[in-house]
């Protein structure tokens, strides 16, 4: 256990001080079983937002949402994994596989903890608006995720600048911005194939909704 | 890339302010940098052994790739070498796209699936070399004529290190393609998102090409000039958009029965806009 505390702590000075982040992203010093408590870590607090989001149908419903919200960021960050390493070569830090890997983790840790903290703010309005709210909560869910994402891409900003600044090369803005529209493109794909999150009551509730479409026609067709 | 010899970015803190943060890490970091060695000028590339490593190392040491060109050092090698990665990471590639009736479950017969996987797994390997081979003399010659001299063997490694980038790239996307055939039905979309992802590849290989065209030269002699650049990517466009086009199918289409080679009709540009316009007319717009 003391190895977790430890951990932890570590773990929230490389988000409070990204400047000097760059140690942990380069094992420069490395905490023993890092990795995997940053796993559990981001687990448990996407979680506790999960579980606000399904509360909206009941217990089911969260609970189901809570198992689902992990895995779309943890699953989204695998698929992206390798194309994020090879453009991190041609055009990042150059990172080695098992930075890289770390890097990402903190980025998807700094987004968890981010979205955690508006959790309070969710279960309150999703347990005090009435069944009408459903059209309300999407909006609220959505602006939710803007922020957090906002918040989560400054932070990872400053982490990959410090790490770039201690490997003495330039970061290239073309890098972040590919990276963050790979992942927005991902992600948003995962997120279709893994709904419903809060669950209309115009159909009856299950825990998965047959492919149809994709988020991009589904973008397309709001737009047009 | 090559900025390695830049001056550090300045932190956001003064070094006061960051001692005060981190007590007991900083003292590790100072030791740290005490012991690494001073960066050395880079020597010719000497690749591991292992696929992994090979891949890692001409992704990882550009700077040492450059030298061995420059220095005419191991050149048959390094050809074998990029070859071997190209070969490889376009099979997997191909194995990926011919995967996508698998993934789909469309009506074509499972025999005609899997045999799918393995003819586009060979195909999109034969389509990167023959779309070298075919654009080699007119991108030498011209060369030879106006821009840097370059020595036949030394193009040749040079070309190949960039398709070796260019089916690197591709072959990383393999898990992006997997995924998007997985979770959606639309034939025409993966085809787009594959020519999407060719587009990216291709890019970033000739961009590879060109920075270390421009490495490599000597100074003070005649440089290739920029316009040649644009020239060989619509040449490399021209050719390899027909050639991808006489190979089809690679994904294959649910609707046709199981083939490897279809009758020769239209043409690339023709079924991309088809596809397009098939995209966006397959949304469903009641609601």
């Amino acid at each position: 256990m003391e190895s977790w505390g430890n951990n932890i702590k570590i773990w929230w000075k490389s988000l409070v001080h990204p400047e000097t982040a760059d140690e942990l992203v380069l094992e420069v010093v490395k905490p023993a079983g890092f990795n995997r408590c940053l796993v559990i870590g981001i687990a448990l607090l996407y979680a506790v937002y999960g579980l606000s989001m399904g509360l909206f149908r009941g217990a089911y419903p969260g609970l189901i949402a809570a198992v689902k919200l992990p895995f779309l960021f943890l699953l989204t960050q695998v698929i992206c994994f390798p194309l994020f390493y090879v453009l991190n070569c041609l055009m990042g830090p150059r990172l080695k596989i098992n930075h890289c890997f770390r890097l990402l983790l903190l980025a998807t840790s700094a987004n968890a903890c981010a979205l955690a903290s508006y959790a309070p703010i969710s279960y309150f309005f999703t347990l005090t608006t009435s069944k009408m709210g459903y059209h309300f909560l999407v909006l609220m869910h959505v602006a939710v995720f803007a922020v957090a994402g906002l918040l989560s891409i400054i932070v990872i900003v400053l982490i990959v600048r410090s790490t770039a600044s201690r490997l003495k090369c330039r970061i290239r803005p073309a890098f972040i911005i590919a990276w963050s529209m790979l992942y927005a493109f991902i992600g948003t794909q995962m997120a279709w194939v893994l709904r419903p999150w809060i669950g209309t009551w115009t159909v009856p509730y299950a825990p998965f909704r047959p492919l149809e479409g994709s988020f991009i026609e589904s973008v397309i067709k709001l737009l047009f | 890339m090559y900025e390695n010899d830049l001056p550090p970015e300045g932190k956001g803190l003064s070094p006061d302010e960051t001692q005060a943060h981190k007590p007991e890490l900083r003292n590790e970091k100072e030791k740290k940098v005490s012991e690494e060695p001073e960066p050395s000028p880079p020597g010719p590339a000497c690749f591991p052994r292992g696929f992994g490593k090979t891949v890692d190392y001409l992704l990882h040491h550009p700077e040492e790739v450059l030298e061995s060109f420059k220095r005419d050092k191991d050149l048959g090698r390094l050809s074998r070498i990029f070859f071997v990665i190209s070969l490889i990471m376009a099979a997997i590639y191909g194995a990926v796209m011919g995967a996508t009736n698998l993934l789909q479950g469309s009506s074509m017969p499972l025999q005609g699936k899997f045999l799918m996987i393995l003819i586009s797994g060979i195909k999109v390997p034969v389509l990167f070399l023959l779309t070298l081979i075919i654009v080699f003399p007119p991108i030498y010659v011209s060369n030879a004529f106006v821009g840097v001299r370059l020595s036949f063997q030394k193009m040749l490694a040079l070309l190949l290190a960039s398709i070796a980038i260019t089916s690197t790239v591709l072959a990383s996307t393999a898990t992006v393609v997997f995924f998007f055939s997985l979770t959606t039905k639309s034939y025409n979309f993966i085809k787009l998102l594959h020519v999407f992802f060719f587009i990216c590849a291709g890019y970033a290989g000739l961009s590879y090409l060109f920075r270390c065209i421009k490495a490599i030269s000597p100074p003070g002699m005649r440089q290739t000039p920029g316009k040649l650049f644009v020239v060989w990517l619509l040449l490399y466009i021209f050719v390899g958009t027909q050639l991808a086009w006489v190979l089809r199918p690679f994904v294959g289409s649910p609707n046709e029965k199981f083939q490897v080679f279809r009758p020769r009709s239209g043409n690339f540009y023709e079924s991309v806009l088809y596809s397009a316009r098939k995209v966006s007319s397959e949304i469903d717009w009641r609601d």
